[in-house]
């Protein structure tokens, strides 16, 4: 029986914070192999040390937005944990959970965007999101390639790099103010996420009632409040597939109807009997919010994962011309 | 190439290459850090057309004009300066390798697999956690990947079988549960 593959790649720094999809950079004798995997299957792509002209490490924000994220999270359980008598041990480790987590996301400090460039290509590198991750990997590469290039003199990087620059403008002006810029994604995989977890409570609520599930699904309700309008207003600025645009607008109205439901069924079943936990049409309802929330999800999260493979695609090259 | 911003697209100036920190882009803003290597500063060789041969010298398999330079390491042919393709320190031949990347072989040829591991993994988990009914279909499922699919190569990095083994238990602790509560709701009103 053989239990392991060939021991032929090393394993570099970097893992993605991708729901998705998983990208993984492995050091091989004489090339770096990229990994893009979607979880069952994987495509491969090899840099050959000969080739590697350059990494640009590009920082992209002083913490990742998934600190925000994990914050906001941490803040809906501790509060109510430390307002409250009831649930308190698990608010308080929840809360502390995600606290921990928001924490260790600070603790990675600024995140960045890598491009390894070669002389036909420039990709960018998505298992390197952060600058101290992107800084680790290449000090691991930068021997073997250096071995096979040499190391690049002061002399050597005066001199101007091929083709000419002169035929190219010297500095391109700055995109124009009422161009949209291509969004990366991560507030958006966040609210699918959310809406995955909704359609998760949602089956749970079914066959569970408690104080717990409550409190969960408060919190998912406030999150998607939260998230969809943010996002909203951010597509004046960030340019988005208009596919993404129709999800969120649905998980907004499909929120805002169920909520809408809920509170008038619930509120004329407390009427009728007051105590009760279910009102007339809470299978039906909750079987529709399971399907509704949890294609909204998947769909979401596929077509970012597709909007987001767009993105890597090498940006186009300034003609000399 | 030269080498950009990556957010404005302005070419970089030389001093980038040298610098130990993160630079403002003079275009942008954008601060980045460059790690340069020789390569970029390559010139770009002439393009190959290979010299003709006189009288009495080999020639090229696929131009008999062309000098012949190097054999190709797989198939021996002769090849001359255009035809030869130095790939891993070896001289190609375009058929050899060609042919060498549509039968995959070795693993230097191989740009994607299926992780049938993670597929069994998938069929194994997923229908029992989401809906639990379509287990029926997902264990089976499951135990037919794990086993047809035991020896297929995996990927190409380091990975172990771990994910089979917990497919196949899972989907066989599935399959007992489902059969349990199948004997359970048959026995059911005979105890009535």
């Amino acid at each position: 029986m053989k239990w392991r593959s060939q021991r032929r790649y090393r394993r570099l720094p970097g893992r993605p914070f991708n729901a998705m999809s998983r990208d993984s950079l492995w050091l091989a004798e004489d090339h770096l192999l990229s990994v893009q995997s979607n979880r069952f299957s994987e495509t491969y792509r090899r840099y050959y040390f000969r080739d590697i002209q350059a990494f640009t490490i590009q920082r992209t924000a002083p913490i990742s937005p998934w600190t925000y994220a994990a914050g906001a999270v941490a803040a809906a359980f501790l509060a109510p944990g430390a307002l409250f008598e009831y649930q308190e041990t698990f608010l308080w480790i929840s809360g502390g959970l995600f606290l921990a987590i928001t924490l260790a996301l600070i603790g990675l400090g600024p995140t960045c965007a890598c491009y390894i460039q070669t002389a036909v290509s420039r990709d960018r590198l998505g298992s390197l999101r952060w600058i101290r991750t992107a800084e680790k990997a290449v000090s691991i590469l930068q021997p073997g390639i250096e071995q096979v290039q040499g190391a690049l003199s002061p002399e050597l990087a005066a001199l101007p790099s091929e083709p000419p620059p002169i035929q190219v403008p010297a500095i391109q002006p700055p995109p124009l103010p009422g161009v949209k810029q291509p969004e990366t994604g991560r507030g958006y995989e966040f609210l699918f996420v959310v809406l995955l977890l909704d359609s998760l409570q949602s089956y749970l609520s079914l066959s569970h009632h408690g104080t717990a599930l409550d409190v969960a699904g408060w919190t998912i309700l406030i999150t998607e409040v939260a998230c969809i309008p943010w996002l909203l207003i951010r597509q004046r600025r960030f340019e988005v597939p208009r596919s993404i645009r129709v999800i969120v607008i649905l998980a907004l109205v499909v929120t805002a109807g169920f909520t809408y439901v809920v509170y008038v069924l619930s509120t004329v079943a407390r009427q009728v009997k007051p105590g009760t936990v279910t009102y007339p049409g809470y299978a039906p309802l909750h079987v529709t919010a399971v399907a509704v929330y949890g294609v909204l999800g998947i769909a979401g999260l596929g077509l970012m994962t597709r909007h987001r493979q767009s993105l890597r695609r090498p940006p186009p090259v300034p003609s000399p011309q | 190439m030269p080498l950009n911003c990556a957010r404005c697209q302005a070419p970089l100036p030389n001093y980038f290459f040298i610098a130990t920190h993160l630079m403002p882009c003079p275009s942008c803003g954008t601060e980045i850090k460059v790690h340069a290597f020789p390569a970029l500063f390559r010139t770009q060789p002439a393009p190959v057309v290979g010299e003709l041969s006189v009288a009495g010298e080999a020639g090229c398999f696929y131009h008999p004009d062309k000098r012949a330079i190097v054999t190709c390491h797989l198939c021996g042919r002769f090849l001359c300066a255009l035809c030869n393709i130095d790939f891993k320190q070896q001289n190609w031949c375009p058929g050899c390798l060609e042919s060498s990347s549509r039968k995959r072989k070795g693993i230097d040829f191989e740009n994607h697999r299926v992780l049938y591991d993670s597929v069994a993994l998938g069929f194994a988990t997923l229908p029992f956690l989401v809906f639990f009914y379509p287990a029926l279909i997902g264990a089976p499922a499951a135990l037919y990947i794990s086993v047809r699919y035991w020896k297929a190569p995996g990927s190409i990095v380091p990975r172990t079988k771990i994910r089979f083994l917990v497919a196949i238990l899972l989907a066989i602790g599935q399959l007992v549960l489902m059969g349990w509560l199948i004997y359970a709701i048959a026995r059911a009103p005979r105890r009535a």
